[in-house]
């Protein structure tokens, strides 16, 4: 029997990878469950001593949305933070686009950790990535929180942000003008609002547009990353997206390369930096559904010189080491245009995939596949 | 766009200036405060005056000067650069806002009026500020040494050009300037550039530049018969919103042929456009293709 057990959504392109990954070097595909099956109550198997788990993203999956939406339907009790009911979660449809109680989501999301994590802990299964890892990671105030207590070099937090009113007197208190303000729990730069200001304008750039309906205004990604000039409207936009719960950093100057500005997608895998892509942009955000351009290791090497290079990955693998219980992830990694360092700006538990991109001629579920391999022999030889 | 700071200049590499660090002969140095900085401008260039090896500095670029206050305007640049004239006595190059969008957008950079550096400094040879608001350049003097002069905004006032044109630059071989989009400060029209183009003005002048304008097809219909191409070797209107209309009079112009280089990046020309500038200027510059969308074509560089 594989030696991995795997929870994830089987129709994602991540499950595909990476079933594809462990058949290429042990001949047999990983057992499975699905996210759905299992938040309709599917038992979790007994796995054996030495067992691999991998938790995979539950993302892109509307049943699994909703199921995690009902999850933590009743676990979420901050103020000001959007939750829906629990029997408003039965009925709710799906509105493609639209950022759904993005808190709840991982308040239910961070539930199923903690019974993963109970389950399986007491069978001595080992992790690819620790639940509680996860649960970090995919919490941007707790991950930078983390990262700058550790000494990774990140750019300066402005906390947790409750409305408009509250972003401004932040930035007022530091004594700076150009924040990014991103959901604590959003992926692929879902409800990002990079905001800028002087003594006489303000605006704002944002991954999302707002509609406004029954229920109040929504927040909805698109496919083009929107201007906001008009006060009435960026604080519209900043108070809704604070009722997701939002984090605010300052917003460094990215360097510039080939008439766009980049950052780096470095995966590191078992403490080294492995696969690298640089992202570059027109806007504010380097993903690539805004258009942004890619550019190989070796290109990005050519351009910075290795030593910014080293840096880069140096920084990525410093922030990844502030998971030690975690095999790989996925750390986004800014050169600032004023001095050329690193600053880490996030680490995505799920920012591992990068499709056709080879560190040492395998690619990164080949690496993920082959190293999980590799300590479980040095562990079972060790006992 | 915009997003990468000088790496060189005028042939020599350029690197930001350091409080203690020795100043290398043949580097052009970037005065420039961070975003958390703990030192002023005031300080570094007092630093910077203080060695004995700044009296060879033959350029200078000022990068972002306001640290996180992208508000504050370069007024106290300019007085301390003309502050530092006897310092720097063989100063003939100045690259006044080396700043990326990333720093500070090209149409919120706050710039003033420029003049007392041209008094300050009269063997200033090349000049090139970046930012349009607040920006003067005094106008109606005589700039002896001026070989050239580049203005880069997203929206060019129009009393700037003409300070431009009221300008005496019988030495200027070079002009360049962005005219931008009405959304950011551009308020002219053909008529303001027309001077340009009738060639009465600057006797040397072989390159000019009108990028990143939204009136790239007008300049185009202005040029059929502007006595200023006869003398020209290069031409550049990149950078704008130039389609199929402006090709159409470019290649109608008699002194294309005669240009040495056209510079036409960024455009929106068609495939049928594309082919007949090629026919009638081999070796045209077109890059950076541009695909009309539900905004209408635009410049390059707005915000």
């Amino acid at each position: 029997m594989s030696p991995f057990f795997c929870l994830w959504n089987p129709e994602s392109p991540r499950a595909a990878a990476f079933s594809g990954a462990v058949r290429e070097q042990l001949g047999e595909l990983p057992e499975s469950l699905a996210w759905e099956d299992f938040l309709q109550g599917r038992a979790l198997p007994a796995l054996s001593p030495g067992r691999i788990t991998r938790i995979d993203s539950p993302g892109r999956n509307w049943a699994v949305e909703r199921l995690l939406l009902v999850r933590g339907a009743t676990r979420v009790n901050e103020p000001g933070v959007d939750v829906i009911s629990e029997k408003a979660c039965h009925v709710l449809e799906e509105d493609r686009g639209r950022v759904f109680a993005s808190r709840q989501h991982h308040a239910g999301f961070s539930d199923c950790l903690r019974e993963l994590c109970i389950h399986f802990e007491s069978q001595g299964v080992s992790w690819m990535q620790h639940p509680s890892d996860i649960e970090v990671m995919c919490d941007k105030a707790a991950c930078h929180t983390l990262l700058q207590s550790s000494g990774v070099r990140v750019p300066q937090s402005l906390g947790v942000v409750s409305c408009f009113d509250d972003l401004v007197a932040r930035m007022d208190a530091v004594g700076k003008n150009r924040v990014f303000l991103k959901l604590c729990h959003g992926s692929s730069a879902s409800g990002t609002v990079a905001l800028e200001r002087s003594a006489a304008r303000l605006q704002a750039f944002s991954t999302s547009r707002m509609k406004e309906g029954t229920d109040g205004v929504t927040l909805h990604n698109w496919r083009t990353v929107t201007r906001y000039a008009d006060l009435r409207e960026i604080r519209q936009l900043v108070d809704a997206v604070c009722r997701h719960r939002a984090h605010a950093e300052v917003w460094l100057p990215k360097a510039g390369w080939q008439g766009r500005r980049f950052d780096v997608r470095i995966v590191v895998i078992g403490g080294r930096a492995r696969q690298a892509v640089a992202r570059l942009a027109e806007g504010p955000f380097t993903n690539l559904q805004f258009g942004a351009r890619r550019a190989s290791a070796v290109e990005l090497r050519e351009h910075i010189g290795s030593e910014a290079f080293s840096a880069m990955c140096f920084e990525a693998e410093r922030a990844m080491a502030c998971f030690p219980h975690s095999l790989y992830g996925g750390v986004d990694v800014l050169l600032d245009a004023r001095r050329h360092q690193a600053h880490v700006l996030e680490v995505n538990a799920f920012g591992d995939l990068l499709p056709g991109v080879l560190h040492e001629g395998r690619d990164s579920y080949a690496w993920e596949v082959g190293l999980a391999m590799e300590r479980l022999q040095v562990s079972t030889t060790g006992t | 766009m915009n997003h990468e700071n000088l790496t060189t200049w005028l042939g020599l590499p350029v690197a930001d200036y350091e409080v203690g660090a020795p100043i290398e002969k043949g580097t052009i140095y970037r005065f420039r405060l961070d975003w958390d900085a703990e030192t002023t401008m005031a300080e570094l260039f007092a630093a910077y005056t203080a060695d004995p090896d700044a009296v060879e500095t033959t350029g200078i670029v000022i990068g972002a000067w306001f640290g996180d206050d992208s508000g504050t305007d370069s007024a106290e640049l300019v007085q301390l650069l003309v502050g530092a004239r006897h310092s720097l006595p063989k100063l003939e190059a100045i690259f006044f806002g080396d700043i990326i969008s990333e720093e500070n957008e090209i149409s919120w950079i706050t710039q003033s009026d420029v003049s007392p550096l041209f008094s300050a400094y009269a063997a200033l040879k090349h000049f090139v500020v970046r930012g349009g608001i607040g920006l003067s350049l005094g106008g109606k003097m005589r700039l002896e040494s001026l070989e050239s002069l580049t203005v880069q905004t997203g929206g060019l006032p129009s009393t700037v050009i003409h300070e431009v044109l009221s300008l005496e630059l019988p030495n200027l071989e070079k002009l360049e300037l962005w005219l931008g989009t009405e959304n950011y400060g551009w308020d002219g029209s053909l008529e303001d550039v027309q001077p340009l183009l009738d060639g009465d003005l600057f006797p040397k002048l072989k390159h000019l530049g009108l990028p990143n304008s939204e009136i790239a097809n007008e300049i185009a219909a202005a040029l059929v018969k502007a006595p200023i191409l006869d003398r020209l070797e290069t031409l550049d209107l990149s950078l704008g919103t130039l389609t199929d209309e402006g090709a159409a009079h470019l290649v109608k112009c008699t002194g294309l042929a005669r240009l040495k280089n056209l510079d036409l990046h960024h455009h929106y020309c068609s495939e049928e456009g594309i082919r007949s500038l090629q026919a009638a200027f081999p070796g045209v510059n077109l890059a950076d293709k541009q695909d009309l969308d539900e905004y209408g074509p635009y410049v390059a560089v707005g915000e």
